[in-house]
């Protein structure tokens, strides 16, 4: 079944679903503005704005460039140290954004996964145009938590190598995925997952054979394959999560900016999945770069302990986004709490606090 | 009970042509074809009162740039914009108050205010998969082309929203 559409939670989102399709005004307005504007111009003033943002966006996209173009005298903003607390905000939004950068929503909540956590490692091979090999494997995670994070939307097949039972999961070319996926039981109930692209069947089967043996895919991984995250990434451990967010928005687009306390890159095996990810550089941490969807990027790094810092963006360029993710700098606690707690900066308030970066 | 317009409407079937050959009459097409679902989409996402200020935003800004009828798939396309657009101007949360001002108590057959709270309340993006998924219908599949994200990762936004209501509808 694609989807159970029958349990409390779904009927009641379909019941405050409904209430807003019931109260949502006609689109007459909406069929006046289009009949214009694929006519004469817009007349409303109010309607009016969204083609003068419109034709703004590139211009601020320019200067968003020319801006990170002439940064510290040519050199990458990654040379500053990286982050190393969860309280972090952009250091120059309005390098990125525009100069109309303000900080549209910005949130602190907690989350747990009372299934455990898992552990996970990367292995990958860049090309020019991206990753052209990859694979992660997430070991020790229950079937819940995989429910989350593995596709397997594809058919499938048991396969016996070595004393180990495998279920390959073969890439599905209606859901455009290019990755195989591999499970197979561990101990103690728990799940392990292995995903790659870009590797021969039977180089997927070894590692796969080696981490269920051995525990590490380190002696099967292909040459010319370098470690991304290599056994001590832990995944969504139980004592929690701590996920803060900052959202700064501007005409050009949007920057999100994640940082998640108790919680490692398993984002990481969702960008394998496509081919266009690549490994960066974020002030010293790997890090991977990766599309989200439609116009959106993502760059994701950790600080190598508990800590996974996430950058999100919309329509702004992916060296745009780079210099994002380098030039985020930590804040104190009490300024983070200072943050969240004031209104105002939801509403048009600085991008960002004034206070001199602690890292 | 939502259900949006299947992809089979001929989206695929319209040609690919440049902005400035004739765009109007399929440019209007287009967009009356998807306008209602837009705005409902909208909404869902930043509140009644502003789902027409996201799609006008949407819809002028493509026009801008390049004719409906000149994107491959202008449904899908149009959707991620709105959604994107959600992102940059409104924020990941809507005020619930906002959007669901009433001057009288809701009816029994309407959600208790706070699980209209707590779905309104939602990240953006998992609001943007459960109306897609639960009230329009759609598969994870076609929402995840909608939204402009992979099976899984839809599949993840439902799991966390619905662990965040289990816990409303519990009373917890």
């Amino acid at each position: 079944m694609d989807v159970d559409r029958s349990t409390p939670e779904a009927l009641a989102f379909r019941r405050v679903y409904q209430l807003v399709a019931d109260r949502t005004a006609p689109a007459r307005e909406l069929e006046e503005l289009t009949s214009s504007t694929l006519g004469p111009p817009p007349r409303s003033p109010r309607r009016a704005w969204p083609a003068a943002v419109a034709a703004a966006a590139l211009v601020l996209a320019l200067v968003g460039v020319s801006t990170l173009a002439l940064r510290g005298d040519g050199q990458p903003m990654g040379e500053q140290a990286g982050p190393t607390s969860p309280f972090v905000v952009m250091a120059d939004p309005a390098g990125v954004l525009g100069p109309d950068a303000r900080i549209t929503a910005k949130s602190e909540s907690s989350d747990a996964f009372a299934d455990g956590g898992a552990e996970m490692q990367m292995w990958a091979r860049e090309s020019e145009t991206g990753l052209e090999q990859a694979v992660a494997v997430v070991t020790g995670a229950s079937d819940d938590y995989l429910s989350e994070v593995a596709d397997f939307a594809g058919p499938s097949e048991t396969i016996e190598r070595n004393g180990v039972t495998l279920t390959r999961f073969l890439p599905d070319p209606q859901s455009g995925s290019e990755t195989t996926e591999v499970q197979w039981q561990g101990g103690a109930g728990s799940t392990s997952l292995l995903i790659a692209r870009g590797l021969s069947d039977d180089a997927v089967l070894e590692i796969a054979v080696a981490v269920a043996l051995d525990g590490t895919a380190a002696g099967a991984v292909p040459d010319g394959l370098e470690p991304v995250y290599d056994g001590d990434q832990m995944l969504a451990p139980p004592a929690g999560v701590i996920l803060r967010e900052v959202v700064y928005g501007a005409a050009a687009g949007y920057v999100d900016l994640f940082s998640f306390e108790g919680w490692a890159p398993d984002q990481v095996g969702f960008l394998l999945r496509s081919g266009e990810a690549r490994r960066v550089d974020v002030n010293g941490r790997p890090g991977v770069l990766t599309p989200t969807g439609g116009s959106d990027w993502a760059v994701v790094w950790t600080d190598g302990n508990d800590l996974t810092f996430a950058v999100e963006s919309g329509d702004v360029s992916t060296e745009e986004l780079l210099a994002a993710a380098r030039s985020v700098r930590s804040i104190t606690e009490a300024e983070w709490d200072a943050l969240v707690a004031d209104p105002g900066d939801a509403s048009g308030g600085s991008a960002a606090p004034s206070s001199d970066p602690i890292d | 009970m939502g259900t949006l317009p299947s992809e089979d409407n001929g989206d695929a079937m319209q040609p690919i042509r440049s902005p400035a050959c004739g765009e109007d009459v399929n440019d209007s097409e287009i967009y009356r074809k998807h306008k209602d679902d837009l705005v409902r989409f909208a909404a869902s996402l930043v509140g009644s009162d502003g789902a027409e200020d996201v799609v006008s935003a949407v819809v002028l800004r493509t026009l801008a740039r390049r004719s409906l009828s000149s994107l491959e798939e202008p449904r899908a396309y149009l959707f991620r914009a709105v959604l994107n657009q959600a992102r940059s101007t409104a924020g990941r949360r809507t005020p619930p108050a906002r959007v669901f001002e009433t001057p009288h108590s809701p009816p029994p057959s309407e959600p208790r205010p706070e699980v209209i709270a707590a779905v309104m309340g939602l990240p953006l993006r998992q609001r943007a998969a459960t109306y897609l998924v639960y009230w329009a219908d759609l598969s994870i599949a076609e929402a995840a082309r909608l939204m402009g994200a992979r099976p899984g990762t839809v599949k993840r936004y439902l799991h966390l929203a619905r662990r965040s209501l289990k816990g409303v509808l519990d009373g917890r």
